[in-house]
Parts: C-alpha cells; sequence; structure tokens
C-alpha cells in the first residue's frame, strides 16, 4: 500500500514540532496527581459504597447484611486496585478494569436491590411515614406544640398509594440515570476496545 | 522513591520524549489534550517504574504503559456523534510544500486515522514505528498471528476511510 509507506516516511522523519522537556520539567510532572480513569471509578466506586452503607444505616433495615457485603466489596476492590498496573499488556489492564467496574457494578446493583426490596415490604408502613410527616411539617406553627403524628393512625387512600409509588419510581429512575452517567460514558469505549481485542482472540481459540 | 531511581527514570524518559509525543498526537486532536495526555502518560511510567525488571527493552515496556494509558486510562469526554473532526493544522505542519500533492494525501492520511478506533489506531502506530508482530501482540495482550490478522484488517480499514475522505 503506497500511501501508507508515504505515511511511514512522515511518521519517522526527524520534527522539530515536538517539545522536549527538560529534567526539571519532567520532574515536576511526576509529582503531579493522576487523572487516571481507574482512579476516579475506586473513588466513584467508594462514594458509593459509604452512600449506600449511610443510607443502610439511617434506614436501619439491613445494617447487617450491608455491612458485610461493603467489607466484602471493599477489600475485593482493594485487591484488583493492587494488582493493576499500567505495565500490563493492554487485554490484561483492559480485563482488570472491568473487573473492577463489575465488582463496583454488583455492590450497587445489590444495594438497589435491597432498596427496593425494602420499599415493597414496606411500602405501606412508609406511605403512612411520609403522610405523618407531611401533616406534621405542614400543621406546624410556633404557637403549636411540637407532637410528632404517630404513622400508625394514618389511613392511606389510593392516591395517597399512587403518589408515593410515582415518588419511589422517579427516585429510582435519578439511580439510574446517575449510575449511566459515572460509569456508563466512561466504559462503554473501554468495554468495546475490550471486545475488539479479544473477540478475534476467542476466535483463534 | 527514592532519588536514585527518580535520576534513573529521567536518563531513561528523556531520549524516548518523541515516542510519548507521537502517541499524544495521534490520541489527540489539539494542543491541551496533547500536554494532558503527555503529562498522565509520564506519571504512569513514573508510578509503574518500579515494575520494569529490564525484561524487554525500555522502549517497549514504555510504549506498553503510553498505550495502555491513552486506551485505556486516560479518557477525555468523546465529541458528539456527527460533530465534524477539527484537526489542530499546527501540530500536524507537514513540511513538503513541494510535493503539494503528498501533503494532500497525507492530511488525508492523518484524517483518516483520527476516525479509527483506539485499538486501530494502537496498531497503525505500531506499524508506523515498523515494530514487529510479535512485540504488537506483547504489547496488546493478543498472539503475533492475531496481531498480524488485526493488522491487514486495520489497513484494508484505513485504506477504505482514505478514499471516502
Amino acid at each position: 500500500m503506497e500511501e501508507l509507506e508515504l505515511l511511514k516516511k512522515d511518521w519517522n522523519k526527524e520534527s522539530e514540532e515536538f517539545k522536549e522537556y527538560s529534567e526539571n520539567e519532567i520532574d515536576g510532572m511526576i509529582k503531579h496527581k493522576s487523572v487516571s480513569m481507574t482512579k476516579n471509578l475506586l473513588i466513584i466506586g467508594l462514594i458509593e459504597i459509604v452512600l449506600w452503607t449511610f443510607y443502610g444505616y439511617m434506614s436501619g433495615q439491613f445494617p447487617y447484611i450491608r455491612m458485610v457485603l461493603f467489607f466484602a466489596f471493599m477489600t475485593g476492590i482493594i485487591f484488583l486496585f493492587r494488582k493493576m498496573t499500567a505495565g500490563q499488556n493492554s487485554i490484561a489492564l483492559m480485563k482488570a478494569i472491568l473487573n473492577l467496574r463489575k465488582l463496583v457494578l454488583s455492590y450497587a446493583c445489590i444495594s438497589l436491590l435491597l432498596a427496593i426490596v425494602d420499599s415493597v415490604i414496606h411500602f405501606e408502613h412508609n406511605t403512612k411515614e411520609v403522610m405523618a410527616g407531611f401533616k406534621d411539617g405542614w400543621g406546624r406553627s410556633s404557637s403549636v406544640e411540637n407532637i410528632s403524628t404517630d404513622p400508625g393512625i394514618m389511613v392511606p387512600g389510593w392516591g395517597n398509594y399512587l403518589v408515593f409509588g410515582i415518588c419511589l419510581l422517579i427516585v429510582f429512575y435519578l439511580l439510574y440515570a446517575i449510575y449511566n452517567r459515572t460509569y456508563g460514558k466512561i466504559l462503554k469505549n473501554l468495554r468495546k476496545n475490550y471486545k475488539e481485542l479479544s473477540l478475534q482472540e476467542e476466535k483463534a481459540i | 522513591m527514592s532519588t536514585e531511581q527518580e535520576r534513573l527514570f529521567v536518563e531513561f524518559f528523556k531520549p524516548n520524549q518523541k515516542l510519548i509525543h507521537k502517541i499524544c498526537k495521534i490520541y489527540t486532536d489539539n494542543a491541551e489534550d496533547h500536554e494532558d495526555l503527555f503529562q498522565e502518560i509520564t506519571i504512569q511510567l513514573w508510578k509503574s517504574f518500579p515494575g520494569f525488571k529490564g525484561e524487554a527493552k525500555f522502549s517497549t515496556w514504555m510504549y506498553r504503559v503510553a498505550l495502555n494509558t491513552a486506551i485505556t486510562l486516560f479518557r477525555k469526554p468523546q465529541k458528539k456523534q456527527g460533530q465534524p473532526v477539527e484537526l489542530d493544522i499546527g501540530s500536524l505542519k507537514i513540511e513538503h510544500e513541494e510535493y503539494v500533492d503528498d501533503e494532500h494525501q497525507l492530511k488525508r492520511m492523518y484524517k483518516a486515522i483520527y476516525e479509527l478506533s483506539d485499538v486501530e489506531k494502537a496498531l497503525i502506530m505500531m506499524y508506523l514505528e515498523d515494530k514487529p508482530y510479535k512485540e504488537i501482540g506483547e504489547i496488546l495482550g493478543i498472539t503475533e498471528g492475531n496481531a498480524r490478522v488485526k493488522m491487514n484488517r486495520v489497513k484494508n480499514n484505513l485504506k477504505a476511510k482514505i478514499s471516502t475522505t
């Protein structure tokens, strides 16, 4: 292919277009913080794990399960992160990053599932809680003594269930959208690259 | 890390800067991104340097780390689909004034390269650097035969893109 030979000649010609960094500049560069995607992924994952654990603690529904999950996944994440080095070959590195993602996503999915199951099991109770809270917040004034309404005495109608159900669905959709924004876009191309590299390999085997 | 290690790293790194610049050139389309990627590759090289045992040539190891950084660890937000690729002409300056046809053809080729996938860019770059298939396979984590197959496919893909640009 003649065109490629022409390109090769141009590519390898001596060029002055590139900046030559001095020893001091290189030294300064290595002191900078990395913006590597894996690091960002790990930070997002850790923030997510902490938030879900905090949510579990606050709701008081699944504290033990969440704690066990939290420590198991933390161990897994730290293990995978330490195993990753840029010196590996590309396919091994991508596999390691995808494993890290899988781990974080699994944790997030289990947490999300727990939240959904919790919401379904305690749907009636939560609806009453929200109604009682809403009633207290709405009717409160400085002259009235601060007495909380007992959720047990609330009698929700179908409209209350519907509104609460819609609110829950919106919250779950927002969570999904956040996952999609944080993990989805970052890893879409990576997954594509990994497939591109590994597909032929699988065929060869 | 010790100062001695820092000195050793800079000593190895300094004469190989051009290689990193070339990788940045193929993976970025403006000076700012070029500089960011250069810095990220340098950091990743420094972080991975203690793992360099000298089993491979320094340049091969450097290649692996730099390409891994460009295609896996460093991601800039992608341009919206359908948005034309605007090349920084300054970074692609071609000094072939007397060969206008060649210059035109080279510009088309560079434009076509920018449209390739990250992995295809890596393969084309290693082809341009005359890397043997064995080394390409080692860097990417695929077999030598597979590297050969992929390279032929990329060349055909590039050829098709050039003919449509």
